[in-house]
């Protein structure tokens, strides 16, 4: 056998056995009808194309931009997209929604709602805006929103707000009750930042003026019954840093440089282990007829008063904070200068560097516990007499006495 | 030299040719390919366009449309196996009405579903097999549940639910062992809002409008070793009546920096639980806006007001500890003598430590039915009587340790450090 013959030989016996395993699969084809095993296009992007405005979606499902989209009209009623269908997942697909008097409108029905991922801007009227009688369960997330007249976002109850961001807006971002808005930062709002239905949670979130003087005259933050504030900050606003209505509460929260005032507070409410620093009128604002408020474990700095209390302001209580003016020359620790106020709890305080310490008009109030530091006074009347007699006022000692006082209780100055 | 720059630039272009036809001239290896992508390339996960579905294998699954489960008996979606992620794909998964929209319980490990609707079935997201508390680490996030008959959510241990909004469900939450639930929302619910297991976490969450129509709803249902805090509950029951419960502590379970108001009971804690800096408002509950009912319970810096009562303490809960927190009622002289306008009380056979309290506007400030008590360093202002028996004005019961109360008398330096303030 010579090599040509071997390799020919070598050859066919591979060619066989090649083609006995090429043929090994089932002849048998699978049940049921021929199909193609390839996806289809619509299987691919199954979501429905937007890519002009106006549009209305009508039917629950999955949207998204194709395109940047304008709305050219900005009269009355018009917009560029809108909604009245519930159960609706809106991707802005990066792209931008612009014009209308509403950029994205949310029409009666269209509860369940998500909006997210792109930007929109320039509206005669709102950004995304639910009208009428707002549904409930909607939300916005990651979107940036600029150049809106009125409200940015407004949404019913139980919205869900989060990882947006607004510069140049009317009002910021308004929901309804049990809502929870998250890391939202609002730049130069014209008038107002943030207003939280009953019940809902901000967290992480800012108003900030940022271009030059302070720009609107609303709220940064306002709190309705039972809302809550955490984490949040205020700065250089021409309004007010937080008001907070009934049973409100303001946790770990910043307001400095705030023309309106840092907080505002209404009965039953709580400001806890916050900062207000350099804000107008007072770092603290106890409005008249309040009762039951508490402000507790905070930092209030750099105003000519720290704490204002107004005609009636009772049951309040103010607890280990640190107080501290602008100097021994001018301004007060709390400034309570009318009569009617009264039931106040004042103690464990560190108040400092202002000429007058506690300026207290009314009676039936405990001051004990406080430690003043450098201040002209330390407890009088808006006369510089000592307080009313019906106040229970522990001893005011000096530091070295005070060292050698049994009772906790005694204010200290030095 | 007159044809030098001629030169020049004939050498200056074979050069750039050079360059310019200087690349490889071998092909790359293989056989000829499109370069454009696959639309396998483009969408790799597999779809699901039909119900029910059931998923078989490991990987990633998309919805391609809305879809109906016209079968009312038959799960949705079942999930048979490990490492699965289902994106709903903004789209919405309904029927099924007495089945699970998506049944996890024999995935038997890791399973994502995300961003869309689920609405109508019996269960939504069913991950509980045989009722344990196994090991199917679940996550669900931005999805929407509405109209669930049961439970929307139900999960083994370490399920991780966030974004999450519910309306109109039995229960909003089931949650297994080692879980974590965080922005999520639940409203209108028939039953509870979110209960979850041993050693779990929950935060900015919101549970209101419970029950609207009656009784034994609860917004949170914390097992032992579990952690709530910066949470809402409100409007646990509309009108506020029957036996609706903001949270439920179990042992060593706790609750931080929270609002809780409009509702009827605001918490009852367990053995070890700790409530910490919690706003309590307008809660009509009788007995009181928190209920202990075992032992080593700690109640601090927390915000009672316009409450009927405020901290209560059942026979045989010892040891427990109330401090730093401030009680507001509402009126000194409700209805006195009644089980109405109480701020701490203590009742037969509990005992407490009861230390830097402000209780005020309220008819008994605090009520010892019981001895070995500790009560000193507390504030009271505009009280009926500060410290009594059940009845105001009536002595303390038993033998406890109550520091000196005055009024005037402590402003001076000689007064116990233990004192009590009136004013």
């Amino acid at each position: 056998m010579n090599t040509r013959a071997l390799i020919l030989g070598s050859c066919l016996v591979l060619a066989t056995v090649s083609t006995t395993l090429l043929v090994a699969g089932p002849l048998t084809p699978p049940p049921g009808a021929p199909a193609s095993t390839y996806k289809t296009l619509a299987q691919i992007e199954p979501r429905t194309p937007i890519s002009a405005a106006a549009f209305t979606i009508e039917a629950p499902g999955s949207y998204y931009l194709t395109s940047n989209i304008t709305q050219p009209a900005l009269g009355s009623g018009s917009f560029a997209l809108s909604i009245n269908a519930p159960d609706v997942t809106l991707d802005l697909n990066g792209f931008t929604v612009q014009g209308g008097e509403t950029a994205i409108l949310l029409e009666p029905g269209a509860s369940n709602v998500t909006i997210r991922n792109g930007t929109v801007r320039g509206t005669s009227g709102s950004g995304i805006f639910a009208a009428g009688f707002p549904e409930p369960g909607n939300t916005v997330r990651n979107v940036t929103l600029e150049s809106i007249t009125d409200a940015a976002i407004l949404l019913g109850p139980a919205a869900s707000v989060s990882d947006v961001r607004m510069i140049n807006v009317g009002d910021g971002v308004l929901v309804g009750h049990s809502s929870i808005v998250t890391a939202v930062s609002i730049q130069a709002a014209q008038r107002a930042g943030f207003t939280l239905g009953e019940g809902s949670i901000a967290q992480h979130c800012t108003v900030i003026s940022g271009l030059g003087p302070p720009t609107f005259s609303g709220h940064a933050f306002r709190l309705a019954t039972g809302a809550m504030a955490v984490n949040c900050v205020a700065r250089s606003n021409a309004g007010p840093g937080f008001i907070l209505d009934s049973a409100a509460v303001a946790r770990d929260c910043d307001a400095s440089d705030n023309a309106g005032g840092g907080f505002v507070l209404a009965s039953n409410t709580r400001i806890d282990r916050c900062t207000a620093s350099a804000n107008g009128i007072a770092g603290v604002v106890v409005p008249p007829n309040t009762t039951g408020w508490t402000i507790d474990r905070s930092t209030i700095t750099n105003h000519t008063n720290g704490i204002t209390l107004a005609t009636n302001a009772t049951q309040g209580a103010i607890r280990n904070n640190t107080i501290r003016g602008l100097g021994t020359t001018s301004g007060s620790g709390i400034l309570a200068n009318v009569a009617t106020v009264g039931d106040l709890t004042i103690t464990a305080n560190t108040i400092a560097q202002v000429q007058r310490g506690i300026i207290l008009d009314g009676g039936f109030s405990s001051i004990v516990g406080n430690a003043f530091t450098t201040v002209g006074t330390a407890i009088t009347n808006s006369f510089g007499s000592p307080a009313s007699s019906t106040n229970l006022v522990a001893n005011v000692l000096n530091s070295t006495t005070a060292t050698t006082a049994t009772n906790a209780l005694v204010n200290t100055q030095n | 030299m007159r044809h030098s720059t001629p030169v020049l630039a004939l050498a200056a272009m074979l050069a750039a040719a050079a360059v310019l036809i200087a690349g490889p001239l071998t092909p790359p290896p293989g056989p000829p390919a499109s370069t454009p992508k696959t639309l396998n390339e483009v969408e790799p996960r597999i779809p699901i366009s039909s119900l029910p579905a059931v998923i078989n294998a490991p990987g990633s699954y998309y919805l391609t449309a809305n879809l109906f489960n016209a079968i009312s008996t038959s799960d949705s979606i079942t999930i048979g196996t490990p490492n699965v992620t289902l994106d709903l794909n903004g789209f919405v998964l309904s029927g099924g009405a007495f089945a699970i929209a998506v049944n996890a319980g024999g995935a038997g490990g890791s399973v994502t579903i995300t961003n869309g609707t689920i609405r109508g079935a019996s269960s939504a997201i069913n991950a509980n097999i045989f009722g344990g508390d196994g090991s199917i680490p679940i996550i669900v996030r931005d999805v929407r549940f509405q109209n669930i008959l049961g439970t929307a959510i139900i999960t083994q241990s370490n399920a991780l639910i966030e974004r999450c909004t519910f309306r109109s469900v039995g229960t909003a939450v089931l949650a297994g062992t080692n879980a974590t639930i965080r922005d999520c929302i639940t409203i209108d619910n028939r039953s509870a809002g979110f209960d979850v297991n041993v050693g779990s976490t929950i935060e900015r969450s919101v549970a209101s409008f419970i029950n609207s129509s009656g009784a034994g709803a609860t917004g949170f249902v914390l097992r032992p070793g579990s952690s709530a805090s910066r949470v809402i509950a409100h409007n646990v029951s509309t009108p506020p009546s029957g036996l609706n419960l903001a949270v439920f502590l179990d042992s060593s379970s706790s609750l931080r920096d929270s609002n809780i108001f409009n509702s009827h009971f605001g918490v009852t804690a367990s053995s070890g639980a700790r409530v910490d800096g919690v706003s309590f408002h307008a809660l009509s509950g009788i007995p009181y806006s928190t209920n202990v009912s075992s032992t080593g319970a700690t109640i601090e810096n927390s915000l009672f007001t316009a409450a009927n009562n405020a901290i209560g303490f059942a026979g045989n809960s010892t040891a427990n500890t109330v401090r730093n927190n401030i009680i507001r009622g509402t009126t000194i002289n409700p209805n006195p003598n009644t089980n109405v306008g109480i701020g701490i009380n203590v009742t037969p056979g509990a005992t407490a430590t009861i230390t830097g309290n402000l209780i005020g506007n309220i008819n008994r400030a605090i009520a010892l039915q019981s001895s070995f008590n500790t009560v000193h360093s507390n504030t009271f202002n505009l009280v009926g009587s500060n410290v009594s028996g059940f009845a105001a004005g009536s002595a303390p019961a038993g033998a406890n340790l109550i520091g000196p109360i005055n009024a005037a008398a402590a402003a001076t330096t000689s007064q116990s450090p233990l004192v009590n303030l009136l004013f």
